[in-house]
C-alpha cells in the first residue's frame, strides 16, 4: 500500500487517531512520518495534527456536499453557500431556513427584524403572527437573561395566547 | 463640542443593501439581469433635478475607477465585477448608488463631520425613490434579504471615519476594538475590511444589522464615536501639556516635509498627513480641516498617477503627489 501523505513510497507506519467522528487510521511511509515527527519535535503540534486530520475533513466534506440540499429558486447548494458565504436568491433564505436560523442568531444575536419595511409591503396576517411570536420569544429570553421573571411571565402568557391563535387559524 | 467633533471625525457614512424582489441576488453570470438593474435604478433618479450621472465600470479606465474608490464613492468590491457593475453618483458627491455589487443596490450617503442622522435621511429618501420603480426583497421575520447574511435585516451599515493618532500612539486601539465588539460594532482601516489603518484613520461601524432598528444602529455608532472623541481629545490635551516641544517638533517636521519634498510614496504621505491633520485641528497650522481632508483624496495613488499622466514633465506618481501637496499648502496656508 502506498503512503497516504505523499502517495509515492510504500506505507510502513500506521497512526490511529480517535476523534469525535470516530477512529481513523492513516498509513504513512518512513519519510513522511519523519517529517511529521520533526514538526512535532519543534513544538509545532498544530501542523502535525492538521496533516492527520486533513484526511478526515476531506472525507466529511465529500459526504456533506453529496447530502447538501439545493435551493429550489436558484439551485445553489448549502455547501456552496458555506464555501462562498453568499446566498443566491430570496428563496435560499426559505429553503435553508433551518441551517440559517442559528447562523443568523450567532451573527446578530437576534433573529427578528425590527427596522423599516418596504412602503408597498402588505404583511400576510399569518406572517405577522409569526413575527409577533418571534418578537415575544426574544423579549421573554431577554427578560430571563436579566432575571426579570415578572416580565418574563407576562410575555410567556402573551406568547401562549398568540400560539393558540395561530393554531386556531391553522385549523 | 462641534469643533472637537470635527477635530476627530472626518466623515460619516450610511449605506443600505437592497435587492429587487424578482431577481436572483448575483448578476455576475446574467448580463441581462445586470442591465435591468441598472435601468431600474437609473429610471428612478433620471430627473434633471435629481442630478445623478451614470458610470458603467466596464466603460471606464482603471485609474478613473480607482479614483472613485479613493473618493469613497464606490467600493473595491464593485470593481471585482466590473463587467456588470455601475454607479449612479449625485453631482454633489454626497450620495451614490452602486448597482450590481454584491447586492443589486448599495445606496450610500457620505457627509463630512459627525452627522450620521443627515446621511441616514439622504439614503432613506433615495431608497423610497428607487423603491417606487420596483419593490425590494423583504421578509417579515428577517427584514431586507441580502446576498450575505451579515447584512440581512436593515441592510444598513453606518460608519464614522475617525482620525485617532493619539489613541494609536498610546497603543489603545486593541482595547478599544475589544470593547466595541461587545456592542455589536467593529473598527477597521479606511478602505474597510482587511485594510490597514493608514494615517491613523479608522472606520467605526455596526456589525449587527438584524433585530435592531435603523435609529438604534445610528445611536450605537454615534455613541461609540462620542466616546472615542472624548478619549482622543483628552490624550491630545495631555500630550500637549506634558511634552509640548516634542509634539510641536514632530508636527512641524511633517509639515516641512509635505511643504518641500519632491517625491513621496503613499505610505509616507499618510504618516505626515496624520500629523498635518492633528496640527491643524489643534490650531498649530493655519489651514482649514476641509483643505487637509481634501488633500487626503487627491494625494492617493490613483489620483497622483492620473495627474502624472497628464503632464509629460512629471515622471512618477510620487512626484505628482508632492506637486499636488505643495500647491495645496502654498495656496491655502493663511499667514498670521
Amino acid at each position: 500500500m502506498l503512503c497516504e501523505e505523499c502517495g509515492k513510497n510504500n506505507a510502513t507506519v500506521s497512526i490511529t487517531v480517535t476523534t469525535g467522528a470516530g477512529v481513523k487510521t492513516r498509513r504513512l511511509c518512513q519519510e513522511c512520518m519523519k517529517k511529521m515527527e520533526s514538526s512535532l519535535a519543534k513544538g509545532d503540534i498544530q501542523s502535525f495534527l492538521s496533516s492527520i486530520l486533513s484526511v478526515l475533513h476531506s472525507e466529511q466534506k465529500k459526504e456533506t456536499e453529496a447530502a447538501s440540499p439545493a435551493c429550489s429558486g436558484c439551485g445553489l447548494t448549502y455547501a456552496e453557500f458555506e464555501h462562498t458565504g453568499r446566498l443566491g436568491c430570496a428563496q435560499c433564505y426559505r429553503d435553508f431556513a433551518q441551517q440559517l436560523q442559528p447562523l443568523l442568531k450567532r451573527i446578530h444575536g437576534r433573529a427578528q427584524h425590527a427596522g423599516r419595511q418596504p412602503a408597498a409591503y402588505e404583511p400576510d396576517p399569518a406572517c405577522l403572527l409569526d413575527a409577533q411570536i418571534m418578537e415575544l420569544k426574544q423579549k421573554m429570553d431577554d427578560a430571563v437573561a436579566v432575571e426579570n421573571f415578572e416580565d418574563a411571565a407576562k410575555y410567556r402568557d402573551e406568547l401562549r395566547a398568540l400560539t393558540e391563535k395561530k393554531e386556531a387559524a391553522n385549523g | 463640542m462641534s469643533q472637537a467633533n470635527e477635530a476627530v471625525v472626518v466623515s460619516g457614512r450610511v449605506r443600505l443593501a437592497r435587492n429587487y424582489f424578482d431577481l436572483p441576488f448575483s448578476n455576475i453570470k446574467n448580463p441581462e439581469n445586470a442591465e435591468l438593474c441598472i435601468e431600474r435604478a437609473q429610471s428612478a433618479v433620471s430627473g434633471e433635478a435629481d442630478g445623478f450621472t451614470l458610470y458603467k465600470m466596464k466603460e471606464m479606465a482603471e485609474l478613473d475607477q480607482q479614483k472613485l474608490v479613493e473618493k469613497h464613492l464606490i467600493s473595491r468590491d464593485l470593481l471585482k465585477h466590473a463587467d456588470a457593475g455601475a454607479a449612479l453618483i449625485r453631482d454633489d458627491k454626497h450620495v451614490s448608488i452602486m448597482v450590481n455589487e454584491e447586492d443589486h443596490l448599495r445606496i450610500q450617503a457620505i457627509r463630512p463631520g459627525f452627522d450620521l442622522a443627515v446621511a441616514a435621511q439622504d439614503v432613506f429618501s433615495l431608497e423610497s425613490k428607487l423603491e417606487s420603480v420596483c419593490t425590494f426583497s423583504f421578509d417579515p421575520q428577517l427584514g431586507y434579504l441580502t446576498s450575505c447574511p451579515t447584512n440581512t435585516g436593515t441592510g444598513m451599515r453606518a460608519s464614522l471615519m475617525m482620525h485617532l493618532p493619539l489613541l494609536t500612539r498610546y497603543k489603545q486601539m486593541g482595547n478599544v476594538n475589544q470593547n466595541v465588539a461587545k456592542l455589536g460594532l467593529t473598527i477597521r482601516g479606511i478602505y474597510g475590511e482587511g485594510s490597514d489603518a493608514l494615517g491613523d484613520l479608522y472606520q467605526v461601524s455596526n456589525q449587527v444589522t438584524l433585530g435592531r432598528t435603523e435609529e438604534e444602529i445610528i445611536e450605537a455608532v454615534t455613541g461609540v464615536g462620542r466616546q472615542l472623541i472624548g478619549m482622543e481629545t483628552a490624550l491630545r490635551e495631555r500630550a500637549m501639556k506634558e511634552k509640548p516641544t516634542d509634539w510641536k517638533d514632530a508636527l512641524w517636521r511633517s509639515y516641512g516635509i509635505l511643504r518641500y519634498a519632491v517625491k513621496m510614496d503613499e505610505k509616507e504621505f499618510m504618516q505626515h498627513w496624520s500629523h498635518l491633520r492633528l496640527g491643524t485641528s489643534m490650531g498649530i497650522f493655519h489651514l482649514s480641516l476641509k483643505t487637509v481632508d481634501d488633500l487626503l483624496t487627491v494625494a492617493q495613488e490613483a489620483h497622483a498617477q492620473r495627474y502624472a499622466q497628464e503632464f509629460d514633465a512629471i515622471e512618477s506618481a510620487d512626484e505628482a503627489r508632492c506637486m499636488l501637496i505643495r500647491g495645496t499648502l502654498q495656496n491655502n496656508y493663511q499667514e498670521e
